[in-house]
């Protein structure tokens, strides 16, 4: 797994290629970590449109990064979750708490109007 | 089918039968978790979402094996019994390890998830999403057991020595790739 940060507006997307599994959760989290130091309070999108699987260390991770995003007054999305990830979150009924956004133009449009909320 | 409500200690659940089930002991080898799993489910065939959910849900348990009984300990094994077919997916895991002690703590942690979910207070929720021990590390989501109950229609069943465990699930009509992909 890889993650490719690019900018977009105010927005800085993170686009997951691959399985985000226990070996790759800790490169998810880097990438978060990283963001949050250094590009804050800008925005932070993760798209996983070119992931097909995700387990319990991804899951977990996602939850972190909205604990941590909260606390920072950074806002966090998630999108494109599909497949056999989205039937995960369901499963677990994190898609009750995580905030996921249909497509990255909605991301987008809910980093746009958090951005200008503050 | 509706999910469990908990987990179960039951030496005499029937998903504890061993019969018509194939056998394979695995090392403790961390690295090797996804492909233990592979080879266990490579005879299955449910489309390919399901597959992959499959695989996830098998792989949390070859995981909690490996990693919390055995502590990747590589000279210890794990043993598992396991049936793949149209109708349905059996699974028994059982390493070496101290077994699941905190089996009622992590129901009734559950049960209060599950009161928060209930309510729809998904603020109260945030407390309840990862369950952790002070054997936890920064990976470990805390949440598989939740998926798992979910997803093992047929129940997530301990040994009383609770470093084994059964899981079975029912698959509904039409989830199987009529071409299959073995």
């Amino acid at each position: 797994m890889q993650t490719q940060v690019r900018k977009d507006g105010e927005a800085f997307v993170c686009a997951v290629i691959g399985d985000v599994d226990m070996y790759s959760a800790p490169t998810l989290h880097g990438t978060w970590r990283d963001h949050a130091a250094n590009r804050a309070p800008a925005p932070f999108i993760v798209d996983m449109a070119r992931t097909e699987y995700l387990d319990s260390s991804g899951v977990g991770v996602f939850v972190q990064i909205l604990a941590d995003s909260r606390a920072k007054e950074i806002p966090f999305f998630i999108c494109n979750i599909r497949g056999m990830a989205e039937k995960l979150m369901r499963l677990s009924h994190m898609s009750c708490i995580l905030p996921i956004e249909p497509t990255l133009d909605a991301a987008l449009g809910k980093a746009r109007q958090r951005a200008v909320a503050h | 089918m509706a999910g469990n409500d908990e987990l179960l200690i039951d030496d005499t659940h029937e998903l504890f039968s061993r019969n018509d089930m194939d056998y394979a002991v695995f090392s403790s080898d961390y690295l090797q978790i996804r492909y233990y799993t592979l080879l266990l489910i490579q005879r299955s065939r449910p489309k390919t979402d399901e597959r992959l959910l499959l695989e996830q849900q098998v792989s949390e348990i070859i995981k909690n094996a490996v990693k919390h009984g055995n502590g990747c300990d590589a000279s210890k094994e794990i043993k598992v019994w396991y049936r793949f077919t149209d109708a349905e997916a059996r699974l028994i895991v059982e390493d070496e390890g101290p077994g699941f002690r905190d089996l009622e703590k992590w129901n009734l942690f559950n049960r209060k998830r599950r009161e928060f979910l209930d309510r729809g207070d998904y603020t109260g929720l945030m407390s309840y999403v990862s369950w952790r021990t002070d054997r936890s590390d920064a990976y470990d989501g805390g949440n598989a057991l939740f998926a798992a109950l979910e997803y093992w229609n047929r129940g997530v069943v301990y040994s009383s020595g609770r470093n084994a465990v059964a899981v079975g699930k029912v698959f509904p009509r039409g989830l199987m790739d009529a071409d299959g992909d073995e």
